[in-house]
């Protein structure tokens, strides 16, 4: 079961990033971003975040709504100590307020909606320009090499298996970083965009835009 | 990767003070951001009740960077692991990467500062302990401006503890890699280490 779950999930994986390319899917990532940060009616700012989670479970990346849920209701709890506005409840020396409770809700909202519109819009492939971008790939290229280091990383010899990965790294690749299959992928991320894709994102940014003019 | 892709001593101005092979400084801090991705994978695994709250095991090879890389590459090196992380895990438009960014760069520069102004006066466990509690100060801060409100103060307490003993025992690490290691003295000196490290 969790395995075909986990093949299901690499399938809408695969055909989100064959279907758009990485700097306009982030572009509109950010835009979208934008417009919800600016959304202050928490009921719009519900129906976003909705659509943020079910676009995160397209785009095949990990979700956990037990994590999201738990992180949500700390954000509330915590925001719900100090009382502000209308009393509602009363429980144990807990006051729930108004103006607490909305102010609780619509951070969770804000704090959750960002991180799924943003595992949905940043691609793994997305190549940065320059030679910064050049930097973080060369240590992917490294970050590559050490997940598929083959020695052993002993906890009672930390330091010296540690050092050995240093050194076998170093020495391998000083001076010339080689590309790996992380760096060949960053390296040829351009791709073409169908139309289909195009459209349904410059539907969604207009329509991110157009429910801040919604009361 | 061509070695002409990579940063040059040019890309950073004040590069230029500092006696360093032209590449190599690129290619420790390129090792070292690498470090810093597997070290953030591995404190993605352990369970915490926010996703903020990090160990901060993370900045381990950014305190190792603070005797040995220039200041313009060991400031390359923190964004490359805020922006090489944010983009492995899809954070990059979201508060986490704020935090990130915050605690990253505040941590880093403070152990950087700590050093220059302490010279070997202080410990790595101190450089440490200062980095992490000022790193975790400012994380609770934009906390409370982003998420919790004053209700941030209740988490104080806790997540400075947590940094207390996370940055102790970095710094234990980073004392014992730092005397030990042969990747680190041949590199410290192809680069020359810094003034303050040599101090």
């Amino acid at each position: 079961m969790r395995s075909r779950n986990k093949e299901r999930r690499a399938t809408r994986r695969a055909a989100w990033e064959a279907s758009f390319s990485p700097w306009t899917l982030a572009t509109a990532g950010a835009a979208i971003s934008i417009a919800f940060l600016f959304q202050r009616s928490i009921s719009l700012r519900a129906i976003m975040f909705a659509c943020f989670l079910g676009v995160a479970w397209l785009s095949g990346k990990k979700i956990s709504i037990s994590a999201t849920v738990f992180v949500s209701l700390g954000i509330v709890l915590a925001n719900l100590l100090v009382p502000v506005g209308k009393v509602l409840y009363q429980l144990g020396p807990l006051v729930i307020t108004q103006g607490a409770l909305e102010d609780g809700i619509g951070k969770a909202l804000v704090f959750e909606g960002l991180i799924y519109i943003s595992k949905a819009s940043i691609l793994p492939s997305l190549k940065l320009p320059g030679r910064f971008g050049a930097l973080v790939a060369s240590s992917f290229v490294y970050y590559d090499r050490i997940v598929e280091y083959k020695g052993s990383v002993r906890p009672a010899h930390l330091i010296e298996d540690a050092d050995e990965l240093m050194l076998g790294l170093w020495d391998e690749t000083l001076g010339t970083p080689q590309g790996s299959d992380r760096g060949a992928e960053l390296s040829s991320e351009t791709r073409r965009m169908g139309g289909a894709a195009s459209i349904a994102l410059v539907l969604a940014v207009l329509a991110s835009y157009a429910l801040l003019f919604l009361k | 990767m061509p070695e002409s892709t990579l940063p040059s001593t040019k890309d950073f101005p004040s590069a230029a003070r500092y006696p360093m092979k032209k590449s190599s400084a690129a290619d420790v801090t390129a090792l070292l951001g690498a470090f810093c991705f597997f070290l953030s994978a591995l404190e993605y695994m352990v369970p915490k009740p926010l996703p903020f709250m990090r160990l901060g095991i993370a900045n381990l090879p950014i305190l190792l960077a603070t005797d040995l890389l220039p200041l313009p590459w060991f400031l390359a090196l923190a964004l490359v692991k805020v922006v090489g992380m944010s983009v492995i895990s899809g954070s990059l438009f979201s508060y986490i990467a704020v935090f990130s960014l915050a605690g990253t760069l505040t941590a880093a520069l403070t152990m950087r500062g700590g050093r220059k102004l302490f010279g070997r006066h202080v410990s790595a466990v101190g450089i440490s302990i200062l980095g992490a509690m000022v790193s975790n100060a400012v994380q609770i801060a934009i906390a409370s401006v982003l998420v919790f409100g004053e209700a941030a103060r209740l988490i104080a307490p806790p997540f400075l503890i947590m940094g207390l003993v996370t940055g102790t025992l970095l710094g234990l690490f980073a004392e014992a890699f730092a005397g030990k290691s042969r990747w680190y003295e041949r590199a410290k000196a192809l680069l020359g280490g810094t003034e303050e490290g040599r101090a």
